[in-house]
């Protein structure tokens, strides 16, 4: 299969996640295997007993998003708004080269609480007393259409959803428009925002929970994530890359740091459906699985998918001795459809400054070494499977 | 590259009807489905009427007899079992083919929300049924398409409001092309829900009655719910399988207004610069296109920017293209609306028939456009453009064309 992906260049990386604002930070405190993760997060009221989450406690949202009026906007869209105005800032991307711009952001529960309110007023208080600008935040276009609008940018828009997985779709789908030249430059990500409603929506899926068995089973895995692993540790967050055509990238900016040039993703539960992303993925990049220098795990201390997705990396990559496999949301938590542009700005970072930080907790080497190629893997429960591959640019 | 990519299976859930055939004959017939709501008390809203989708059993249409989908995945699921039995896909095509599924939604299973809200009320968070729960994502639409027929390749949902469908259509249009899958599931789905209702109503944006798109005494819009899917696959593949071929998708173009989240731009920007980019990618003159099904919502405002982009675009030469609004009949069904939209225009080109559009009543100065009012017309038809636009200011517009080997 020939590859698509050879022209997406990443330019600009917007961050704001628990473990620090902007890409300086966010690398610096990665590099020192510095955790996000808080220990004393409560909803009011709220059921689930565990505490745990990477929450982003210390953001001043006026600081960031001064020129716009931010008052009627949801958490998640205010850490989306920060997080693309970080991107443009550091992809250099003036005013006036901002119109024609593609804007694709995944989502998995972005509007979750606005939809909420939505219909708890509706349900208590009745129609009439519903929002109008509610209604219109609680659309699941809403957060791409904010960030249209405040940066006035008129290219195509466009809101995907595959659950977790919806952020390295993205990725890989504005990669995929970039080289059929539909886009020439595109800001494309996700933004997802902790909330009462998901708290306990994911503990009434019985996610947040430990178990003897987790614990057990942990042992043999890889164990990207914490080998305390046994239920979710959820986080929030915003990844926004900003993505470019090389074709018509100025080589003078010297500013990208990775380029995409792989994207395969697969429906079905297990591992099958984990090595057949990977696969399409290698395949789509043109490499081999032992060019491969570090995989990103999409597994999020759920035990059962941890094992099936173990079990795929280990079939995939049998041949390959070096290859390093990390996880970054044992330091920033789940963060839904944000954690794959999460984990693949964490990836190009890597490429660009030649070193693959340890594993929480974990005794490793923290030496440089040359990391050209990165492959980066983001697995739901739903059975959504999306592998995106950076290489270093050429 | 140079394949084309074209429609083989239509599967239609729709409130004039299930099946294409019996929504083709409701459509050229100029048949009002808009009738009183049954489904919920509508006493507290402005409106009491919506299109609704005649009940059914999804039995009829699939195997499997346990399952607890909302709503929109079931009409979506019906309407795929009809348009692969349409496209007379064997179950060893399905199994042997990349096959993608890619829908266009927007509020996904709200129905279920406003359920879970309720329970959540009443138990304080507990005793939430999983199977809402599960099916909140809205993704959970495409998934249920992948569980019911046992795909194993991509699946998205394609959220841009009411250009939703086309945005999916666009997709599958797209990674057919780029060689990742051999055939794709495309379209848009959606249900009545509570929330929509009150959004709506409190938008001043819903019409009593009818729909009356480019009428000079419209009221607003209509709400309504149904799905829309299409089979699309390269030329190569649908001649080697010898399927029957309804049209072919030339392209698509988009844009955002960037504007406002619930009102278009007024100067009609957002709609031309969606137009540019369709005209730039599928490398026709607009002097050649035959047919544009309008977005029509029949809002006073839509309408007017609608046609004032038209002109703008088309110039004189607007009168002579027939432009003609489904939704007077349908209402608007969301993220369906423009899949279905798609549908009439792959039904418009393989039968040289023009819906019209109902209920038009008098002549609104700055909607003079020939909106094919209130008659069906025989006319043959080339290339159809589906015009969709969506909150926020989400433009996608699709062309698709008469297919010749």
């Amino acid at each position: 299969m020939r590859s698509f992906h050879k022209g997406a260049l990443i330019t600009g990386i917007g961050i704001v996640s628990s473990l620090g604002i902007g890409k300086k930070i966010f690398w610096s405190n990665f590099k020192k295997g510095k955790s996000g993760i808080s220990q004393k997060i409560c909803f009011k009221n709220s059921l689930p007993k565990s505490k745990k989450a990477g929450w982003i406690n210390k953001i001043n949202f006026d600081y960031y998003l001064k020129k716009q009026n931010s008052r009627y906007l949801s958490r998640s869209v205010k850490l989306l708004l920060t997080a693309v105005s970080l991107a443009l800032k550091d992809a250099k991307i003036k005013n006036n080269q901002k119109l024609d711009m593609g804007i694709i952001l995944g989502e998995a529960v972005g509007t979750l609480s606005t939809q909420f309110r939505l219909t708890h007023v509706n349900q208590t208080e009745g129609p009439n007393f519903v929002s109008p600008i509610e209604f219109a935040n609680a659309l699941n276009n809403s957060m791409a259409s904010q960030v249209a609008i405040k940066n006035g940018i008129k290219g195509f828009n466009l809101t995907i959803s595959s659950g977790f997985s919806s952020g390295l779709d993205a990725l890989g789908y504005a990669a995929m428009m970039l080289n059929n030249k539909r886009i020439k430059k595109a800001i494309v990500g996700a933004s997802e925002a902790l909330s009462k409603e998901l708290w306990e929506g994911f503990n009434a899926l019985g996610l947040l929970k430990k178990s003897r068995q987790a614990k057990n089973k942990s042992k043999n895995s890889i164990s990207a994530l914490n080998s305390q692993s046994g239920g979710i540790c959820l986080g929030e967050g915003a990844a926004i890359l900003v993505l470019e055509n090389q074709a018509d990238y100025n080589k003078g900016r010297n500013n990208a740091l990775a380029q995409i040039i792989g994207w395969g993703n697969a429906f079905g539960g297990g591992a099958q459906a984990m090595k057949r992303a990977m696969i399409l993925a290698i395949q789509d990049a043109e490499v081999k699985a032992e060019d491969v220098d570090c995989c990103f795990m999409g597994s999020n201390k759920d035990t059962k998918q941890e094992l099936h997705e173990t079990r795929a990396i280990k079939d995939v990559f049998l041949s390959n001795k070096k290859l390093m496999v990390r996880s970054i949301k044992s330091l920033t938590g789940e963060c839904y459809s944000a954690s794959g542009p999460m984990q693949c700005a964490a990836g190009a970072l890597a490429i660009a400054n030649n070193f693959v930080p340890p594993l929480l907790n974990k005794q490793q080497n923290r030496k440089s070494q040359v990391i050209n190629t990165v492959l980066i893997n983001s697995c739901g429960c739903d059975g959504n499977n999306s592998t995106i591959i950076l290489r270093r640019v050429k | 590259m140079n394949n084309k990519i074209v429609i083989t299976g239509l599967g239609i859930v729709s409130p004039l009807g299930l099946g294409k055939d019996k929504f083709w004959q409701s459509l050229i017939s100029g048949k009002n489905s808009i009738k009183k709501i049954k489904n919920f008390n509508t006493r507290q809203y402005r409106t009491h009427h919506g299109g609704q989708v005649p009940s059914f059993s999804l039995q009829k249409y699939i195997q499997n007899k346990k399952n607890k989908m909302g709503s929109v995945s079931k009409y979506a699921v019906a309407a795929t079992a009809m348009a692969l039995k349409d496209a007379q896909l064997k179950p060893r095509d399905i199994s042997t083919k990349k096959i993608g599924v890619f829908i266009g939604t927007t509020l996904g299973e709200a129905q279920d929300f406003n359920k879970i809200v309720s329970v959540y009320r009443k138990n304080k968070g507990l005793k939430i049924p999983l199977s809402l729960i599960r099916n909140i994502p809205t993704n959970s639409i495409p998934n249920n398409i992948a569980k019911t027929f046992d795909l194993k390749s991509s699946n998205l949902a394609f959220l841009t409001a009411c250009s939703a469908g086309n945005a999916a259509i666009s997709a599958g249009f797209e990674l057919i092309k780029a060689g990742k899958l051999d055939l794709a599931i495309v379209g848009g789905a959606e249900a009545f829900s509570l929330q929509k209702f009150a959004g709506f109503n409190q938008l001043g944006a819903v019409a009593t009655r009818k729909c009356q798109p480019f009428s000079r005494n419209r009221q607003g819009l209509i709400l309504s719910e149904g799905a829309g899917i299409l089979i699309i696959e390269s030329e190569k593949l649908a001649r080697q399988r010898d399927a029957y071929i309804y049209g072919e998708i030339l392209g698509y173009g988009a844009s955002c207004d960037a504007y406002h989240l619930t009102n278009l731009d007024p100067t009609g920007e957002g709609i031309i610069r969606a137009y540019k980019d369709l005209f730039k990618s599928i490398k026709i003159s607009k002097q050649k296109i035959d047919y544009i099904n309008a977005h029509g919502t029949g809002t006073i405002d839509n309408d007017r920017i609608e046609v004032k982009a038209l002109k703008k675009l088309f110039g004189k030469k607007i009168k002579q293209i027939p432009i003609s609004s489904i939704k007077s009949m349908l209402g608007h069904s969301m993220g369906a609306a423009s899949a279905i939209e798609a549908i009439a225009c792959a039904l418009v080109i393989n039968q040289g028939v023009i819906p019209p559009t109902i209920n038009y009543e008098s002549l609104d100065p700055e909607c003079d456009i020939d909106c094919v009012p209130n008659n069906a017309r025989y006319q043959k038809v080339n290339i159809a453009l589906s015009n969709s636009f969506g909150f926020g200011g989400n433009n996608v517009i699709l062309a698709i064309g008469a297919y010749s080997a």
